[in-house]
């Protein structure tokens, strides 16, 4: 642990402000919450003689990473960083750490499954593979997101202003159109667009507390990002995770001497548009009552609701920003068996939200809290770049 | 860039009601602050002035009358720069504002009303949640009910030293206490924030019923910690009530509180229907030239700095505690715009920490001019488009006088006033 994280458990004064913010204390009462699984315990690991210790990390598994305490607390402690670092310690029983190694590794199956989404899709639904994927622990109930392949069209004309997407799994594999529409932006803001040769920013794999192997990723996701950096590019991204770990976790977790050469220059698609003072020429205003949800993974790049901005001012009449409920699914969580109900049940909040007017449209960025509103509510869930691409002439 | 109208840099109370005001003035709002404000562990209930002079026995029943002698003698207190006009102004807002978010708050800015706080002493305050609007002299008996779970609420030990102040201010009522067992899981310590959200539990609701039905009458007074429920504390209390068929009280608690918890996320959901935005988590500094305000930058993840522009900037980040200034042993420190902050002129605490009169060190703060406008030593306006509000400002001591929310709501009221003016004059 760096010399800082130390210092700043200092910081904490209980005063417990975490612990209202946190959805899994709220759903789930023998969770111990931010404040104790965070800065308490860590303080007691660090005496190395803590009698609790397998009692609490039993728990560890459960933290959303939601980051809302890092963001609640008025005196700078992160009780998610701990959290995450402790995830290592973690002893799972032999079924449970294949399952969660399976779930970690959603980059290779999309890769695979993107080839053949005919295929896939036949087979994510068939009821025979559901309950392999059972007996293996993965939650029954869950509608897996069904994959898709598209050639993706960016112009080959050369621009001053240059960016390099970062697609992420889920605009890869699994809705292309999202990445479709955030080259079409990104040229339309006059931007030279080449797609990042590379697969998973490694959030499923620090969540599943497999840090060996991010750091493997992380070092050659930043190596590689480098080289565009120093080339003059941005480096940009549509989904919230990706854009936070990018940013942030590789940086926090790894010691690479050139991650804060690379997080500086990563953007979110919206927040890159907004900073450049884009013109949209959405003026007739096609949508009215629209709901956004804004996921925890962009609420904690302190970046306040860019999308919200764009899509207010060119797409909708009236836009209801949600930023107060975690949709419950936290990547791979959610997909578990033990733990599906669960996360249902901390969606449940923001579902009703969704659910209490007929909203002619429902957005959010990420890719995983998309498919727990869709599996909570029956709505179809869009990406705000979808719907304000769709605004640029052709 | 977006341009904003007013940004607001705080989000305890005083940060809230200015960028209401702003807000409701029809102002774009964005409010930036490093955390959650000290909101979450105040009562929630606001104070005015329960104790002027601080060195005062006994609390002050007529508000206004403390305030002409505030007046009169406090040369710096917020109260005084602002003016009694503003601080009535300040007070019907909140109430409005309060019935609009759907947790109406009574009282007045004339009268104190005694309550109980968790220790049992009898505290002067001035506007009330509604779950704290009776009057307990009115009461013939006084049923203080405590929670097994709940460690941080003694229900006996807040009815002896009830029964010790009651006596005080010639008051009269049986005063009982009663546990209750919630029959909770503790295998981990239960702060007011589980249990008020195992109250929103009807199986839990019930246990509370079936333990106390029948056993309080009409008379009967019970006061409770404030832990009825959250976002459902209507359902537990009115529920509650019915069902007991008596008054009930509930008293603010030990971080976290519940009570303010409940007006800073109302206030927040009703800013976020206004398209007020936020930005949370990191720390802003200003950016100054030519006497103003011209950009806030703040920290994003990563490390990259985002700016921020705005006619008008409110600075509600307060004191000490609250972070807003930072202090060694020997000097203070405003920390978004470096601003002067007034040290006491000797010693900065006395060895009594109870002192009647209270500790130096609670006076410092920023000087300001009557628009909040913030000043340097020499008594010239620093920045003419932020207006400071809360306890980073000079002048009193929260603690003693029992003032805190009061300043923070009425000065916060008042330097949104005065941002919406600076927006218009340009």
């Amino acid at each position: 642990m760096s010399d800082n994280r130390k210092e700043m458990l200092d910081f904490c004064l209980k005063c417990s402000i975490c612990h209202t913010q946190c959805p899994m204390v709220a759903k789930n009462p023998s969770y111990p919450g931010p404040k104790h699984l965070g800065p308490e315990a860590e303080r007691l690991r660090l005496t190395g003689k803590n009698p609790s210790r397998d009692e609490q990390n039993k728990y560890l598994s459960y933290c959303l990473n939601c980051k809302r305490c890092d963001e609640a607390c008025p005196h700078g402690v992160k009780p998610s960083v701990y959290n995450v670092k402790n995830k290592t310690s973690i002893n799972n029983a032999g079924q449970e750490s294949l399952r969660d190694w399976i779930l970690a590794h959603n980059d290779w199956w999309g890769r695979i499954a993107g080839k053949m989404p005919g295929v896939s899709n036949f087979f994510l639904k068939n009821p025979f593979i559901k309950t392999g994927m059972s007996l293996l622990g993965i939650a029954p109930q869950r509608s897996f997101p069904a994959y898709k392949s598209k050639k993706l069209k960016i112009a080959r004309d050369t621009k001053d202003k240059k960016a390099v997407y970062f697609r992420g799994c889920y605009a890869r594999s699994n809705e292309p159109d999202i990445a479709q529409s955030v080259i079409k932006l990104l040229e339309y803001a006059g931007y030279q667009v080449e797609i990042a040769p590379l697969g998973c920013c490694g959030t499923p794999v620090i969540s599943n507390g497999l840090m060996t192997e991010a750091k493997k990723i992380a070092e050659k996701n930043i190596q590689t990002l480098c080289q565009y950096v120093e080339k003059g590019y941005k480096i940009v991204s549509s989904c919230p995770s990706c854009t936070l770990t990018l940013k942030e976790e590789y940086d926090e977790f790894f010691d690479i001497p050139a991650s804060k050469k690379v997080s500086q220059n990563v953007w979110d698609i919206f927040e890159l548009l907004l900073h450049d003072n884009v013109e949209f020429p959405g003026s007739n205003k096609k949508f009215s009552r629209v709901i956004y949800h804004v996921p925890c993974h962009l609420k904690a790049q302190g970046i306040g609701t860019p999308a919200a901005n764009l899509i207010r001012k060119y797409v909708v009449n009236s836009l209801k920003v949600m930023d107060k409920y975690c949709c419950g699914i936290s990547g791979t969580f959610g997909f578990k068996k033990e733990k599906y109900d669960l996360s249902m049940k901390i969606g449940n909040d923001l579902f009703e939200e969704i659910k209490k007017e007929p909203y002619s449209l429902v957005l959010t960025d990420c890719g995983t809290c998309k498919l727990q509103i869709e599996q909570g509510t029956g709505q179809k869930v869009i990406h705000p770049a979808v719907v304000l691409a769709e605004t640029i002439e052709k | 860039m977006v341009m904003y109208d007013v940004i607001v840099i705080g989000s305890g109370l005083s940060g809230l009601i200015s960028a209401s005001v702003s807000s409701k003035a029809g102002k774009s709002v964005l409010v930036i602050s490093k955390g959650l404000g000290n909101i979450y562990s105040s009562s929630g209930f606001i104070d005015i002035l329960g104790y002027y002079p601080p060195e005062r026995k006994l609390p002050r029943k007529n508000i206004k009358e403390g305030m002409k002698e505030l007046c009169a003698f406090g040369s710096q207190h917020p109260y005084k720069i602002i003016g009694q006009e503003a601080v009535d102004e300040a007070c019907d807002f909140f109430i409005n504002l309060t019935e609009i978010i759907g947790y109406p708050y009574s009282g007045n800015s004339e009268e104190n009303k005694l309550l109980p706080t968790a220790a049992g002493a009898l505290a002067p305050t001035a506007l009330v949640p509604p779950t704290a609007t009776c009057n307990i002299a009115d009461f013939e008996k006084i049923l203080v009910v405590g929670f097994e779970e709940y460690i941080d609420f003694y229900p006996s030990y807040v009815a002896e030293n009830l029964k010790c102040e009651f006596k005080k201010h010639n008051l009269n009522a049986d005063v009982e206490s009663k546990t209750v067992k919630l029959g909770l899981d503790t295998t981990r310590e239960l702060n007011s924030y589980d249990i008020a959200v195992q109250m929103e539990n009807s199986q839990i609701f019930n246990r509370v019923v079936d333990v106390l039905k029948g056993k309080v009458g009409k008379n009967t007074l019970v006061a409770m910690p404030a832990v009825l429920g959250v976002t459902k504390w209507q359902q537990v209390y009115y529920g509650l009530k019915e069902e007991l068929n008596c008054e009930i009280l509930e008293i603010p608690t030990l971080p976290p509180s519940i009570t303010g918890m409940r007006l800073a996320e109302g206030i927040k959901d009703y800013l976020s229907s206004l398209e007020v935005e936020f930005h949370m988590g990191y720390q802003a500094k200003g950016i100054t030239g030519d006497g103003t305000c011209q950009g806030i930058t703040v920290e994003s993840a990563g490390g990259k700095i985002k700016t921020y522009k705005a006619e008008s900037y409110v600075l509600a980040t307060g004191g000490i505690l609250g972070g807003g200034i930072n202090s060694t042993q020997r000097t203070f420190e405003e920390m978004v715009f470096g601003i002067p902050v007034a040290a006491p002129d000797g010693n900065w605490s006395v060895n009594d920490f109870f002192a009647p009169g209270g500790q130096p060190y609670a006076y410092s703060g920023i000087k300001v001019n009557e628009k909040l406008n913030p000043l340097d030593e020499k008594g010239n306006v620093l920045l003419a488009n932020v207006y400071c509000a809360g306890k980073n400002l000079a002048g009193y001591d929260p603690f003693v006088e029992k003032s805190g929310n009061g300043v923070a709501l009425t000065t916060g009221y008042q330097a949104g006033v005065a941002a919406v003016k600076g927006c218009d004059r340009k």
